[in-house]
């Protein structure tokens, strides 16, 4: 019996891996041969939804932005362009827009795309019984916040759909980053009849109605979505007749990487990153010289500063913590990551930003800082704790900045490392507020708007809820409410300097360095081009270059 | 928007181990008189056991390297060299150096204090806590054993890493949660963070050799011999402490042997959760998982770790094998 | 027997509302919440996903109505995580996968152990013996996410024999049904072993052979019965942890099973995630205790339950 069953588990065993090295696998492709087809497969992790009034994630917005489309974008010089929006007027007050849509937009099951799909869909992501969380981006928008925090009713929101094509939005006051907020996906349309017969079920690949160039096919949660061309899209044919997103587990970084070589991936995503050992590899190893990219993302890291300790709280401190990084020699030796070196907190292509205004590296002005603030030599100044979550990024940048310290400025670091949730509400808590110092921190633009960093991070309104550092400025409050309602460009971005002149002042806060996304792309994959906001990459523009 | 929720990466596998059944059901159990006599007799058969003296012999000498690491290694475990990151074995760095520069058989001595002290502080907890409860449940019998051992199952399937966060959030809280710092608080840093690890591994592991005592205790209590004591009216500790604890022993040790490298990995696993150790602080764990990540590209960084946690192992079976064999006083060659 | 059985079973109502009830309870004493996010999360946003899904409600009432809807109509409500996803939605779909993985790896895993500990047991201090119980060694001490990336580099990156990962064709199973197999095959080749070691130097089979009985099949079988029982148990709480799916191996094979839950339902505070994952560990490991009890008996015929 042993026997038997000892042969039979032997030759089932060989017999499988027969026929695996016969097959060869069907989806492996030799890794440098080009295929055949207008294929083309990428990694993603599982999206926690694809309903764009309810998306909060990167990766859940990946798909919702090949599948949806809204009124207008954005290209990467800041030029605004309609999508399903012909053309837009705005009135002279700035507070009302009017968008004409086009003619003959369509939903993948045949439907008119209608003004009154985006009244709808903007109304039901306000209203509180939807619990978006991105809902507050919606406040501009007259009585939004009157019906999100006070329970008025959803129908009274500014917007209306005046006939099919025409759609009239009024704001509770002139915002002149509207557009761009308009440009996001809380405010795309969506259609109502599959929303109201499905539930929280119309996003499964059997019931999902779309806008957008694509469609979804399949949806095998946990293994793969796969996208097809929309025949009924208006706009130019996309090249590649399908997509196919590989899911793997979250943080799955080697395996996307093996699967790539393998030849079972074309290419990986702004949204599944490169470890930094294997990126180090294949930048060193001359086969994947061509096939290692990097592109520029609107994205800053930086230290959060604990404005209410008293040691922290002299300009002159926080500077000579910041002047004694290299941070050249963080990010290529220590990181090993794609990225560049940050003087001010605010990444290129936000306008207001002026990175000559801020200090820059320097160890001996570091040291005289200090002195000056009343350390000599780090003499009296008391153990700094630097907390983080737990990601290999973070805690080698602590174990760096502990020993870079000690060693510039004789100031000692101790770290403290937090499980992801423990670390997200310890950030609220007298943990920190009242005995925290420094912590890592991060900001990725949500649409690139000098609005979403000066505004959303840096006025002491939003304080405790976003980075919590303490930091307050009435000078400053005035300057990035006045630039909100500035309908001038100029004048706006002139208000945006002054602000960030304050800020580079004060250092509220000690940049690190900006991000890049660095992907790798077989040579058969044309056009695979990010956007710096948010690592979109339109699959439109992708082609393969088939055989 | 800020970055998504950071890569969670291989963390926690199950915490359980299986159980390790009777395995020394042969014997009778030794008489109590007889005892010290044993103690002696164990000790000489367990030095003629050369593999097990081998594995004594290593683990003293880990031991050692982890005592004596201030004086042993060649450089302190936190120094960076950020002009020599991730170096091969070299005369100045036998060992190499991580990405940091560091020295990785200096961070190998330390991080054998941390490793040791989680695999030996587990297992005496896991033995403190999982022989009386076994012991109780397979002597008394009845509703006792029901209910110890129900409760068992029940604490076998509870989520583990929840169970981790709460204890390891809840000690944090209490040891530094403001006034002056206590002694308590003194131990805690110095095992890197890891006093409630300690006290949540202790809390989900013992349910194995509560399983494995009562076993025992339910096969010998009904043996002549301990009949015997009980009708020259032996009392309960007597025949408890006497007759039947020894004999849970043997398996006691083997599931010891199989739970310190059990332990040491469990830390490993939690530090990707951001429970493990606290950084520059390294285990022996931790660098495996770091080595884990470089494995193509620089891969002493995990034959290193893992080669000393696999002695390691391999030692705590020998002598556990050897310890096992010398106790049991029936077994001959 | 039958009563015995039937007290078991009972006896898991008792066990699930106890598991029920702590897991409950640490859900409640866990810093972070499911709300808590790297963007703050608007009181407003967060009152109204708190409605949503009914945190709103007294602590001791969230804990009756959940328990009634698991019990009334076995729904575990829906997931925090994957919106418009419910628990029941994530055990079909990957309980099936986890099964599946764990069996296959089980059946290899103790054809393998058993082969090895019986062949070594025989061969007792040969090099035969040595090799198997390093084997032993080394499969509880080398961790799974170091021995799956081994397999990828080799069979899939070196020889382009395997995919790296996925799941669903055969091929793409062989090395996470291995990568699994091990632990159970380490573990079991050592207990088998030193069970068997103990039969062969037991009287009744010393007897056997003085009595020159004939053939080694005959003692095998003879010897093995017995020294099953330890084997037996060790593999029965094994297959209740297996087949409820391994994050490790999920992990790094990319198999889309119910193990990845254990860890990333704790990760994002995904608690109807946990604890419908929790019940049915629960459930799986108490019915493994069962089955390995009344199997127990069948072996030895000695035991006796009443």
């Amino acid at each position: 019996m042993l026997a038997l069953s000892c042969r039979l588990a032997i030759g089932l065993v060989l017999a499988a891996m027969v026929v695996a090295a016969c097959r060869g696998g069907p989806s492996a492709r030799d890794a440098t041969q080009a295929p055949s087809e207008q294929v083309l497969r990428v990694p993603t992790t599982e999206p926690p939804t694809l309903d764009p009034g309810l998306a909060t994630d990167h990766t859940s917005l990946d798909i919702i932005w090949q599948l949806f489309e809204g009124l207008v974008a954005f290209d990467d010089q800041g030029n605004v362009y309609g999508v399903e929006a012909e053309r837009w007027t705005v009135s002279d007050d700035g507070r009302t827009y009017t968008f004409q849509l086009r003619d003959g937009l369509r939903w993948s099951d045949g439907h008119p795309v209608t003004a009154a799909d985006y009244e709808y869909a903007w109304k039901r992501n306000i209203a509180p019984a939807t619990a978006s969380d991105y809902a507050n981006v919606l406040y501009p928008v007259l009585n939004a916040q009157r019906i999100h925090k006070e329970g008025a009713d959803p129908s009274t929101l500014g917007v209306r759909a005046v006939d099919d094509r025409t759609l009239v939005v009024q704001l509770e006051q002139p915002a002149a980053y509207f557009l761009r907020l308009a440009a996001t996906w809380t405010y795309y349309p969506l259609p109502r009849w599959a929303i109201e017969r499905h539930g929280d079920r119309w996003t499964e690949a059997e019931n999902i109605v779309t806008n957008g160039p694509f469609k979804l096919q399949a949806w095998r949660h946990n293994q793969e979505l796969v996208l097809v061309r929309n025949d009924t899209y208006w706009g130019p044919r996309p090249t590649l007749e399908r997509a196919i997103f590989k899911v793997f587990p979250e943080g799955a970084e080697e395996q996307w990487v093996a699967a790539y070589e393998a030849g079972e991936l074309d290419a990986t995503t702004t949204n599944t990153p490169l470890p930094p050992a294997q990126a180090d590899r294949l930048r060193s190893d001359p086969r994947y010289q061509n096939e290692i990219r990097r592109f520029p993302a609107s994205a800053t890291r930086f230290i959060v500063v604990n404005h209410r300790r008293p040691y922290l709280r002299d300009p002159r401190v926080r500077q000579a913590l910041g002047l004694a990084i290299d941070r050249e020699r963080l990010l290529n030796d220590v990181l090993r990551r794609a990225g560049k070196p940050a003087t001010s907190l605010q990444p290129e292509g936000i306008a207001g930003r002026k990175p000559d205004l801020w200090p820059t590296e320097n160890v001996q002005r570091a040291r005289e800082l200090l002195a000056e603030a009343g350390y000599p030599n780090g003499q009296g100044f008391p153990e700094l704790t630097f907390t983080y979550n737990t990601a290999d990024v973070w805690k080698t940048l602590g174990q760096y900045l502990q020993q870079r310290w000690k060693e510039t400025l004789n100031i000692n670091v101790r770290l403290d490392n937090m499980e992801w949730k423990v670390f997200l509400k310890w950030r609220y808590e007298p943990g920190w507020t009242a005995q925290g110092d420094l912590y890592r921190g991060g900001w990725v633009s949500d649409f690139e708007d000098p609005y979403n960093w000066y505004n959303t991070l840096w006025d002491s309104a939003e304080d405790p809820t976003q980075f919590n550092g303490g930091w307050g400025n009435r000078e400053y409050d005035a300057l990035v409410r006045r630039a909100r309602a500035e309908l001038d460009p100029a004048a706006r971005v002139a208000l945006y300097e002054q602000a960030e002149a304050l800020l580079a002042r004060d250092y509220i806060h000690i940049p690190l360095f900006y991000d890049q996304y660095e992907v790798l792309v077989k040579p058969y994959v044309q056009n695979f081009v990010p956007s710096r906001v948010l690592g979109e990459t339109p699959l439109t523009k992708i082609a393969i270059a088939t055989r | 928007m800020t970055e998504p929720q950071p890569a969670s990466s291989p963390s926690l596998p199950r915490a359980r181990q299986p159980a390790a059944p009777a395995l020394s059901a042969a014997g009778e159990g030794w008489p109590a008189l007889a005892r010290g006599g044993l103690w002696r007799e164990a000790w000489r058969r367990l030095r003629r056991n050369r593999a097990a003296l081998a594995g004594l012999v290593f683990l003293a000498l880990v031991a050692l390297g982890a005592l004596g690491a201030d004086l042993l290694a060649p450089y302190p475990y936190w120094q960076q060299d950020l002009a020599a990151v991730r170096q091969g074995p070299s005369p100045q760095h036998w060992l190499g150096t991580d990405e940091l520069g560091r020295d990785v058989l200096s961070r190998l001595l330390y991080g054998a204090r941390i490793s040791l002290a989680v695999g030996l502080i587990v297992q005496l907890l896991i033995v403190l806590i999982g022989v009386p409860v076994g012991a109780l449940a397979g002597y008394y019998g009845g509703w006792l054993d029901t209910l110890l051992m129900r409760a068992v199952d029940v604490l076998y399937s509870l989520p583990d890493l929840l169970l981790v966060i709460v204890v390891m959030s809840t000690v944090r809280a209490a040891l530094h949660g403001g006034g002056t710092p206590s002694g308590l608080a003194a131990v805690d840093a110095a095992f890197g963070g890891l006093l409630g690890v300690f006290v949540a591994l202790a809390l989900t592991s013992w349910l194995t050799v509560a399983r494995l005592v009562r076993g025992q205790v339910l096969y010998y209590k009904t043996r002549e011999f301990v009949e015997a004591a009980r009708a020259l009216g032996a009392s309960t500790p007597r025949l408890l402490w006497g007759h039947l604890l020894p004999n849970t022993l043997a398996p006691v040790i083997v599931a010891a042997t199989f739970g310190v490298p059990h332990a040491i990995l469990l830390e490993a696993s939690l530090s990707f959760l951001g429970l493990g150790v606290q950084a520059p602080l390294p285990s022996w764990g931790a660098m495996i998982l770091e080595g884990y990540k470089a494995m193509r590209a620089q891969p002493h960084l995990l034959i290193a770790p893992a080669t000393a946690l696999s002695l390691t192992v391999l030692s705590c079976n020998f002598v556990g094998d050897g310890l096992r064999d010398a106790l049991d006083p029936w077994l001959r060659h | 027997m039958g009563r015995y059985l039937l007290r078991r079973v009972l006896l898991l109502i008792p066990i699930w509302l106890a598991v029920y009830t702590l897991t409950f309870a640490l859900m409640q004493a866990t810093p972070g919440g499911p709300w808590d996010r790297e963007k703050p999360v608007p009181r407003e946003v967060r009152e109204a996903l708190d409605r949503k899904y009914g945190l709103d409600r007294p602590v001791w009432q969230q804990y009756l109505d959940y328990l009634a809807s698991v019990v009334t109509r076995f729904d575990f409500g829906p997931s925090y995580t994957s919106r418009g996803r419910t628990v029941n939605d994530i055990l079909a779909d990957f309980f099936p996968v986890s099964l599946t993985l764990g069996l296959l790896a089980m059946a290899v895993g103790t054809t393998l152990g058993v082969t090895l500990g019986v062949v070594s047991a025989l061969r007792h201090n040969t090099w035969i013996d040595y090799l198997a119980m390093a084997f032993a060694i080394g499969g509880v001490s080398v961790p799974a996410f170091v021995v799956g990336p081994l397999l990828v580099i080799v069979f899939a990156l070196g020889l382009g024999w395997l995919p790296t990962q996925g799941w669903g064709r055969p091929e793409q199973a062989v090395l996470p049904v291995l990568t699994l197999a091990l632990l159970p095959a380490a573990l079991l080749a050592r207990y088998t072993r030193a069970a068997m070691l103990e039969v062969l130097r037991a009287d009744y089979i010393r007897t056997a052979r003085a009595k020159g009985l004939p053939g080694r099949l005959v003692l095998l079988r003879h010897a093995l019965r017995n020294a099953l029982i330890p084997v037996v148990t060790v593999a029965g709480v094994l297959l209740g942890t297996i087949i409820t799916g391994s994050f490790y191996v999920e992990f790094v094979f990319n198999v889309p099973g119910l193990g990845r839950y254990f860890v990333t339902a704790v990760t994002n505070r995904d608690y109807p995630v946990l604890m419908g994952v929790t019940l049915l560990f629960a459930t799986a490991v108490a019915v493994m205790n069962l089955l390995v009890d009344v199997l127990y008996a069948y072996l030895d015929p000695r035991i006796r339950y009443d």
